[in-house]
């Protein structure tokens, strides 16, 4: 679970604070995927950095599982658009990094990042560096090397935007997949409607810029009962009227978002 | 890596031959052709006089390597992650860099002597200022997202500096460490001019004091080797730490 409660976030800028996101308050819930969608400079980015504790907001607070954070935590899996695996270590080196990191011996190791590496369909390139994998197969590693962490809370800016459509969608079902077996909450960033519209069931609209601000939230309806996440949103989700009307409502959020913001 | 070998087999071959036409032509003591030099260097060899001065040679450039690298490395790398420390040692750094440090060799022989340790000094110091300023230059643009990725996974200063900085920085420590090493031998001929009767510096001058050119080219194409032979070691530990660069 994760809570921002009144967050603004400033950078030092040449003349001064500037403020990149002002009052922002947003509740995502425990084994959910929740989406933040808003256009580029709106301020997403600043605050999954937030939310990861990789920086620390000028005013509000953000709660993970209910504390209020003051820096990283183990169990918080980030997964970044680009740079986040390392060139210099193959697949499984980089999957097994967050193991290493907590000082788990080689064997151990490789005992748990081999079922990683199956359920991501990885298993055959295990000995490979990232520069000889495709942009999807680089963010499967990143999904699987964030899952190693055995995360609770797993937060994703942008991570499909510079993939192709198809490369995009098989991925967005691996990660509906991936959820589904685990308690985990998911926050994912994007700009992409369609991908909040498929993948979360709350998504939280955001506009303006310098500072952006949270603006409306959009639930997507539940599931129906004794179907999972996954099997109601598969393939077809994407061809049913839940799904585009969906679509429209996070688009209608976005335009009263920006005309609020002139 | 094997078409590599053959095409510096040929440049090898190409250039000897030059050598051979230079000096049919020339036809003058001063350069003698690579046959004679190359049976004038097996004879040096097989009777072990060279081969104790190359080893000399050897163990100064290797001394220096020893004691600079690391310490060069070390603190370039602390002074291109940390404002703090670059601070204090980038005004040196840009003060002391450029001045020409053979020119000290008097000097640092006064404070260490006649022996190896003037020596091991001079060129070490020469590969510090090498090795210090490409360390910060690659330090400082190990891209920031790089770092924040694995600082997200929970990694302090230390294993940072292990999973990230470090190995960003291998492939230019590596390229520096070349250039470094060619600057380490020229140096190393100047300093072996002086207060020393061993390595192929010394035993070059004291060739062509002796008017035995064969034997100065025979030092000289034993210097050479050396030189090349290190090159050839650097590429090795490159290709192997530096595994996730071969694309091919």
């Amino acid at each position: 679970m994760l809570e921002f409660r009144g967050v603004s976030i400033a950078y030092r800028g040449p003349n001064g604070p500037l403020v990149a996101v002002e009052g922002a308050s947003a509740l995502f819930r425990e084994g959910e995927i929740g989406a933040l969608v808003g256009p580029s400079g709106c301020g997403k980015t600043s605050l999954v950095r937030a939310a990861a504790g990789l920086l620390r907001p000028m005013a509000g607070s953000v709660l993970v599982e209910g504390r209020e954070l003051s820096g990283t935590r183990a169990r918080t899996a980030v997964i970044f658009q680009d740079y986040g695996l390392l060139p210099w270590k193959t697949v499984e080196g980089n999957v097994a990094l967050p193991l290493e990191l907590r000082g788990l011996g080689r064997k151990e190791r490789r005992a748990r990042v081999q079922p990683l590496l199956e359920e991501l369909g990885l298993a055959g390139f295990a000995r490979y560096y990232p520069a000889r994998l495709s942009g999807g197969m680089r963010q499967r590693v990143a999904i699987a090397r964030a899952l190693a962490a055995e995360p609770d809370l797993l937060l994703m800016d942008e991570p499909f935007s510079s993939l192709d459509a198809l490369t995009r969608e098989g991925l967005q079902e691996s990660l509906l997949s991936v959820v589904a077996g685990r308690r985990l909450s998911v926050v994912i960033v994007t700009h992409s409607i369609e991908e909040a519209a498929f993948l979360a069931r709350r998504t939280y609209v955001m506009g303006g810029r310098a500072p952006g601000r949270i603006t409306a939230l959009v639930e997507a309806p539940r599931a129906d009962l004794g179907t999972t996440e996954a099997e109601f949103r598969g393939a077809e989700f994407r061809g049913s009227a839940h799904y585009f009307e969906l679509c429209v409502a996070i688009r209608r959020a976005l335009e009263n978002a920006k005309g609020a913001a002139r | 890596m094997r078409r590599r070998a053959l095409r510096t087999l040929a440049a090898l071959a190409l250039l000897v031959g030059l050598w051979a036409a230079g000096a049919y032509l020339v036809r003058r003591p001063f350069l003698p052709g690579p046959g004679l030099v190359f049976r004038r260097l097996a004879m040096r060899l097989g009777d072990g006089s060279l081969v104790l001065h190359a080893l000399a040679s050897m163990r100064r450039v290797a001394l220096a390597l020893v004691f600079a690298t690391p310490t060069a490395a070390a603190l370039g790398l602390a002074a291109g992650r940390s404002r703090r420390i670059d601070a204090v040692v980038s005004p040196f750094v840009y003060l002391l860099h450029p001045l020409p440090k053979v020119a000290f060799l008097p000097v640092i022989m006064l404070f260490f002597g006649l022996g190896d340790g003037a020596k091991v000094f001079l060129i070490g110091l020469i590969i510090v200022g090498q090795i210090l300023v490409a360390a910060r230059d690659a330090a400082r643009a190990v891209p920031e997202a790089l770092l924040e990725s694995v600082r997200s996974l929970g990694a302090g200063r230390c294993a940072l500096f292990r999973h990230v900085v470090v190995p960003a920085t291998l492939p230019a420590l590596l390229t520096a460490l070349r250039v470094g090493l060619g600057t380490a031998i020229a140096v190393l001929f100047i300093a072996e001019t002086f207060a020393t009767e061993s390595g192929l510096g010394w035993y070059i001058v004291d060739a062509w004091s002796r008017v035995d050119y064969p034997d100065m080219y025979a030092a000289i194409t034993a210097l050479s080797v050396l030189g090349f032979g290190a090159f050839a070691l650097l590429d090795l530990a490159e290709s192997r730490l530096c595994r996730w660069r071969n694309t091919d």
